[in-house]
C-alpha cells in the first residue's frame, strides 16, 4: 500500500511535469517571438497549474517522506526527486509570470527538501538566492555566506560524484555561484563544462537570468555588479554565436 | 544380446517363450514388431536358432519345430523377408538379425535361383528401411564356439563388438564383427569360413545412407530425442552443449550441473528475472508475442543438452541440433580445449541468432589464468566452469558468476540492440546499402579459401592454392582469385571482411588440415548463412587412424595434441566427407573432385534432392522465423534513434548520449535530427495509422501523446516560426491546441 502510494505521486508529478516543460517551452518561445504578453502568461499559467494541482494531489506521499529518514531509495527516493523538480519547476513558471512571492516561497520548499534530505541538487536554493538579488532588497555582499556555502556545497558533491558530473546543470549552478562570488575563471570552467553536458539551448536560458539580475542590481546600483558582469561575460564567451 | 543391445543405447523386449514356439504368433509379434514406430525408429529383430531356405524365401524355424516339418508347410516357418510389412510403416529402419543355418541340413531345402541370404526374392527389393543381417553367407553356416561357453560365432562376435561401442554404423557393425569373426577362426583349425553378411534389396543411395546412419551410438540420436520438441514463446530454452572432453567424464561434474544450478531456486528466479525483462512482450517474426509469466517455475523452463559427440552423431542428430541452436535463448557452450565440433557448432549459432551465449571452460582452468583462445573469439569473455575446491556450505562461487554473467548479459540484451557475446551475428547481415554488396560472388570471381594459419599447416595452404589452380584450369574453368581473407588487398578489418565474403563467395573451400578451432568457428557461420555450403578438404596425414599420419613432423604432432579429438573428428568426417587429398602428392583426382563439386554445385538445381552440403542453412530457414524477432515497427525504430541521439529525459538527467558532446555541432546534429525523427514517427501515427487504428491500440496511442509531447517541447526550443506553427499542429493533433 506504501510503495503504491509512491508510485501514484510518481506518476502523477511526472505527467505535471511533461504538462508544465511543454508550458514553459512554449510561452518562452512565444515571448521570444513577441507574442501578446497575455497569451503567453496564459501558456505559463497551463503549466504552473498543472504542478499547483500535482504537488496538492501528492501532499500525502510528500508528508510520508518528510517523515523518513535520509538517504532514501527506491520509490521513495525517485518521490522524492520528482516533488523537488516539480516544486523547482514551479517556481521556475512563476518567476516568469512575475508571480515572485509565490516563486520564492517555491524555491523555500523546494531549497527546504533539498537540505533536510542532503541532496545534491541546489536548483531550488540557487534560484531562490537569485531571485532575491533579482527583485532586492538583498545585496550581493548580504548573500555572499549563503552562496559560498551553496558553492561549497556543490564543489564537494561533484568532487564526491563522479556519475554527478555528468549533470550539465551541476555544473551551471556552480558557475553561477562562482560568479556571483567574483571567481571568474573557476566560474568560467564550470560554465565551459555545463554548455559541453547540457542541451543546446539551456546555457541561452541561464544567460537570459543572469543578465536578468544583472539589471536589477544595475538599478539598486549595487556594489558587486561587476561581479556578476564578469561571470555573464564568462558564459557568454563561450557560447556560439547566434 | 540384450545387455549388449542397451548398452548402445536400444530397449529390448525378449519374445515370451510361447510365441516364439509358434509360427504363427512369432510371425504376426515380428511384423507387429516391425510396422510400428516412426521415421526416427530403428527396430531391430534378433534371432538365434534355426533357419532354412524354402521356395526362394529365408525363413526361421519356431523353438520345437521340427524342420522336416517347417520345410514342408508354410504354417510351421516364419519368413524372414519383412520388406512388405516396412514398406506399408513409417518406421526409419528395420534391422533384422538371424543367427541361424546352424547346420547343412539348413540349406536350401527346395530348388530354387538363390542361396541363404538372397535378396532377390524379395517381396519390396526396392524397400531400403529393411535390412538382414545374417550370421554366414550362402554355402556356409553358423557355427558353435566352445570357449568362453558354447555359443555362436556370430553373436559373440557381433556382442563383443557392441560392448566395445567402437562401431556406430552397420557400416561399422560388419566390417568390424568379420574381423573378429576371423579372428576367432584363426585359432580354430578345425571350423569352416563363416563370413556374416548384410542382405539388403535394391542397393541405392538411401541404402548406402542407411548403412552409415550411427544406429549403436549409446548416446547419440537418444539424447537429442531429448530436446524440446518446438519452440514455445512463453518459455526460455536453454542448451548446454557439451565438449567431448566432458562427454568421457560422464561422472564428473561439469557444465550441464553447473547451468542445472544456476536455473534453480533463487538463483533461477533471477536468471528469469533477468530474461524476462529482455524477452517479455517482445514480437516474433512469425507473429507470435512472447508472454512469459512473471513466476518462474519448471513449467516455463525447457531445459536440454549434448555432447558434440550427439550432435555430429548423423546427419539428422545435426539438424535437431541446429534447430536447438536457434531456438535457444541460452546456449552454453564448454569451450574446453576448443574442440572443432563446439566451435562448428557456436559458429552457426553465433550467425543464426543474437540471443545469450556463455562460452565455458573446465579441465581446470579458473577465470584470470592465461588461455589461449582462438584468432577469431579474441573478443570471447570466457566463464570457468571448473567446479569449486570445495563442497563445503556456502554460496557456490562458480554457480554464482555464471548466474551474473547471464543476468548482465540478458540486461545488455536488452538495452542494447546491437548486443554480441559471439563474432559474425552483425557482419553477416550488414553488407551495406549498395545492393552490389550484398550478392554472391561467382566462382568465376574469387574462390574464398578458409584454412589454418598456424606455420604447422603453411604448407597444406600453399598446395591446396596451386592444386586448385591446376584443376580448374584443366577443366578449362576461369576464376580471377583463390585466396584466404587475409591475401584480400583490403585494409578492411580481417573479420569484418571475413564474415562478409563467408556470407558472398558461392566457392568457399574449407580445409580441416590442422583442426583450427578458428577454421571450425567459420566453418559453422559458412554452414549457417550459405546455400552454397562449403567444399570441406582434410589433408589425409590429419584423418584419425590414418596410416600417414605418421608423416605428421615431431611439431605437427605436439602442435596437434590438444586439438585433436578422435571420436568427434571421425564422426564429423562421416557426416561431412571433405575430399582427403595428400600434400605433395602429384596426384589430381582430389582437386579434380573438388573443382567438379565446386562448379557442378548449385543450391536451386540442387534443392529438390535436398543435398547434404546446405543441410544446415535448410534447418535453419525452417526455424528462424519462430525465433528470430520481428524487425521493429517503424515508429518503434524511429522513436528508438531518436532517444538514442537525444533522450527525452537528457535534460534533466545527465550528459549527452552522443560522443564528443562537447562539439557544439555535434550535439546540434544529435538534437536536430532526434527532433525530426520524433517529428516523422508522429506524422506516421497520425496519417498512417490513423486515430480509428490509435483509438483501438493503447500502446500506439500513448507512443502518439509520448512523441508529440517530445516533438512539440523541441519545436518551441528551436523557435522559429515554421517550428512554432508545427508544433501548435501536433497539439491539436494531441488535443491540447487551441
Amino acid at each position: 500500500m506504501f510503495m503504491q502510494t509512491m508510485r501514484d505521486a510518481i506518476d502523477i508529478l511526472q505527467q505535471a511535469l511533461k504538462v508544465a516543460t511543454t508550458s514553459r517551452k512554449k510561452g518562452d518561445a512565444w515571448r521570444r517571438a513577441g507574442r501578446d504578453e497575455g497569451a503567453v502568461l496564459a501558456v505559463y499559467d497551463v503549466g504552473a497549474a498543472a504542478l499547483q494541482g500535482g504537488i496538492e494531489v501528492v501532499v500525502p506521499a510528500r508528508q510520508q517522506l518528510e517523515s523518513m529518514t535520509p538517504p532514501l531509495t527506491g520509490d521513495a527516493a525517485l518521490c522524492l526527486d520528482e516533488m523537488v523538480e516539480s516544486i523547482g519547476a514551479l517556481g521556475g513558471l512563476r518567476q516568469r509570470m512575475a508571480q515572485f512571492e509565490q516563486a520564492l516561497a517555491s524555491y523555500a520548499a523546494g531549497g527546504a527538501l533539498e537540505e533536510r534530505f542532503a541532496l545534491p541538487d541546489t536548483y531550488n536554493r540557487l534560484n531562490a538566492i537569485k531571485l532575491r538579488l533579482l527583485t532586492g532588497p538583498a545585496s550581493l555582499q548580504e548573500l555572499q555566506a549563503e552562496i559560498k556555502a551553496l558553492a561549497d556545497l556543490i564543489e564537494a558533491a561533484l568532487r564526491a560524484s563522479q556519475a554527478l558530473s555528468d549533470k550539465g546543470w551541476a555544473w551551471a549552478d556552480l558557475g553561477d555561484c562562482l560568479g556571483l562570488l567574483g571567481r571568474t575563471e573557476e566560474s568560467a570552467r564550470a560554465y565551459a563544462t555545463f554548455i559541453a553536458k547540457a542541451e543546446i539551448k539551456s546555457p541561452e536560458r541561464a544567460l537570459d537570468v543572469l543578465k536578468q539580475i544583472a539589471a536589477a542590481l544595475q538599478a539598486r546600483a549595487d556594489p558587486q555588479i561587476a561581479r556578476l558582469q564578469s561571470a555573464i561575460h564568462a558564459l557568454q564567451g563561450r557560447l556560439p554565436s547566434p | 544380446m540384450g545387455k549388449s543391445l542397451r548398452a548402445v543405447g536400444y530397449e529390448v523386449e525378449v519374445c515370451p517363450g510361447p510365441v516364439v514356439g509358434k509360427a504363427t504368433d512369432l510371425d504376426l509379434r515380428i511384423r507387429e514388431f516391425a510396422g510400428s514406430g516412426g521415421a526416427d525408429d530403428v527396430r531391430l529383430i534378433y534371432f538365434s536358432g534355426h533357419g532354412l531356405r524354402v521356395d526362394d524365401k529365408d525363413c526361421i524355424i519356431p523353438a520345437g519345430t521340427s524342420r522336416d516339418l517347417a520345410a514342408v508347410s508354410d504354417s510351421q516357418r516364419v519368413s524372414t523377408d519383412l520388406s512388405a510389412t516396412v514398406a506399408a510403416s513409417d518406421v526409419g529402419l528395420v534391422l533384422f538379425i538371424i543367427d541361424a543355418c546352424r547346420d547343412r541340413a539348413d540349406l536350401p531345402a527346395s530348388k530354387g535361383f538363390g542361396a541363404w541370404g538372397d535378396a532377390r526374392g524379395l517381396a519390396r527389393p526396392g524397400m531400403a528401411r529393411f535390412i538382414r543381417y545374417f550370421g554366414c553367407a550362402a554355402d556356409q553356416v553358423c557355427q558353435v564356439i566352445d570357449s568362453p561357453g558354447p555359443s555362436s560365432l556370430f553373436t559373440h562376435a557381433l556382442a563383443a563388438c557392441l560392448d566395445e561401442q567402437a562401431c556406430l554404423s552397420l557400416d561399422d557393425l560388419l566390417k568390424q564383427v568379420e574381423t573378429r569373426c576371423g579372428t576367432l577362426l584363426d585359432v580354430r583349425p578345425g571350423f569352416s569360413p563363416q563370413t556374416p553378411q548384410l542382405s539388403c534389396g535394391e542397393v541405392t543411395s538411401a541404402t548406402h545412407k542407411l548403412l552409415a546412419r550411427p544406429i549403436f551410438d549409446p548416446v547419440g540420436e537418444a539424447a537429442l530425442s531429448a530436446l524440446w520438441p518446438a519452440f514455445d514463446p512463453d518459455k526460455m530454452h536453454c542448451l548446454v552443449v557439451l565438449s567431448e572432453y566432458q562427454a568421457g567424464r560422464p561422472y564428473e561434474w561439469g557444465l550441464a550441473q553447473l547451468v542445472a544450478n544456476a536455473l534453480s531456486g533463487n538463483a533461477g528466479d533471477r536468471v528469469w528475472s533477468a530474461f524476462r525483462s529482455a524477452r517479455d512482450g517482445e514480437t516474433l517474426v512469425d507473429g507470435r508475442r512472447r508472454a512469459l509469466p512473471e513466476a518462474f517455475d519448471a513449467s516455463t523452463l525447457a531445459i536440454a543438452s549434448f555432447s558434440v559427440l550427439d550432435a555430429f552423431a548423423g546427419g539428422d542428430s545435426l539438424e535437431k541440433a541446429v534447430r536447438a541452436l536457434a531456438q535457444a535463448d541460452l546456449v552454453a557452450f564448454d569451450v574446453t580445449g576448443f574442440e572443432p565440433g563446439v566451435m562448428l557448432l557456436a559458429g552457426i549459432r553465433s550467425a543464426c541468432r543474437r540471443g545469450l551465449n556463455v562460452c565455458s571452460h573446465g579441465n581446470g582452468w579458473q577465470e584470470g589464468a592465461p588461455l589461449a583462445i582462438p584468432f577469431n573469439m579474441q573478443d570471447l569473455n570466457v566463464n570457468s566452469h571448473t567446479q569449486r575446491k570445495s563442497n563445503v556450505g556456502g554460496k557456490d562461487e562458480v554457480v554464482e558468476r555464471f548466474v551474473q554473467r547471464v543476468e548482465t548479459g540478458f540486461s545488455q540484451l536488452r538495452r542494447q540492440p546491437g548486443y554480441l557475446d559471439l563474432p559474425g551475428y552483425d557482419a553477416v547481415r550488414q553488407l551495406g546499402r549498395d545492393y552490389a554488396s550484398s550478392p554472391t560472388i561467382g566462382l568465376e570471381e574469387q574462390i574464398l579459401l578458409l584454412c589454418s594459419y598456424d606455420k604447422q599447416a603453411r604448407d597444406n595452404w600453399q598446395f591446396v592454392t596451386e592444386q586448385l589452380g591446376q584443376a580448374l584450369w584443366r577443366r578449362k574453368l576461369k576464376w580471377k582469385r583463390i585466396e584466404r581473407i587475409i591475401d584480400y588487398g583490403t585494409p578492411q578489418l580481417v573479420l569484418q571482411a571475413l564474415y562478409e565474403q563467408i556470407r558472398r563467395t558461392a566457392a568457399c573451400v574449407v580445409d580441416w588440415s590442422d583442426y583450427s578451432p578458428s577454421v571450425f568457428l567459420e566453418l559453422g557461420t559458412r554452414l549457417a548463412v550459405s546455400e552454397w555450403g562449403a567444399i570441406q578438404v582434410i589433408d589425409e596425414r590429419y584423418r584419425p587412424d590414418s596410416e600417414a599420419a605418421k608423416d605428421l613432423t615431431r611439431d605437427q604432432v605436439e602442435h596437434l595434441k590438444n586439438r585433436h579429438k578422435l571420436e568427434q573428428s571421425r564422426r564429423m568426417l562421416r557426416l561431412f566427407e571433405p575430399v582427403v587429398y595428400r600434400r605433395g602428392s602429384s596426384s589430381a583426382a582430389s582437386f579434380d573432385r573438388v573443382v567438379e563439386v565446386m562448379s557442378c554445385r548449385n543450391p536451386t538445381f540442387d534443392g529438390a534432392a535436398k543435398p547434404d552440403y546446405n543441410r544446415v542453412y535448410r534447418a535453419l530457414v525452417q526455424v528462424i522465423a519462430e525465433v528470430q524477432p520481428a524487425l521493429a515497427p517503424v515508429v518503434q525504430e524511429l522513436k528508438q534513434q531518436a532517444d538514442s541521439l537525444h533522450h527525452r529525459s537528457q535534460g534533466k538527467k545527465s550528459v549527452p548520449q552522443v560522443l564528443y558532446s562537447g562539439s557544439e555541432k555535434i550535439k546540434l546534429d544529435a538534437e536536430r535530427t532526434a527532433t525530426e525523427l520524433r517529428v516523422a514517427a508522429w506524422l506516421y501515427l497520425e496519417y498512417r495509422v490513423g486515430a480509428a487504428r490509435r483509438k483501438d491500440d493503447p500502446e500506439a496511442d500513448a507512443l502518439y501523446r509520448e512523441l508529440g509531447g517530445a516533438a512539440i517541447d523541441a519545436l518551441y526550443d528551436l523557435g522559429d516560426d515554421e517550428s512554432m506553427e508545427l508544433a501548435a499542429q501536433i497539439e491539436i493533433g494531441l488535443g491540447q491546441g487551441d
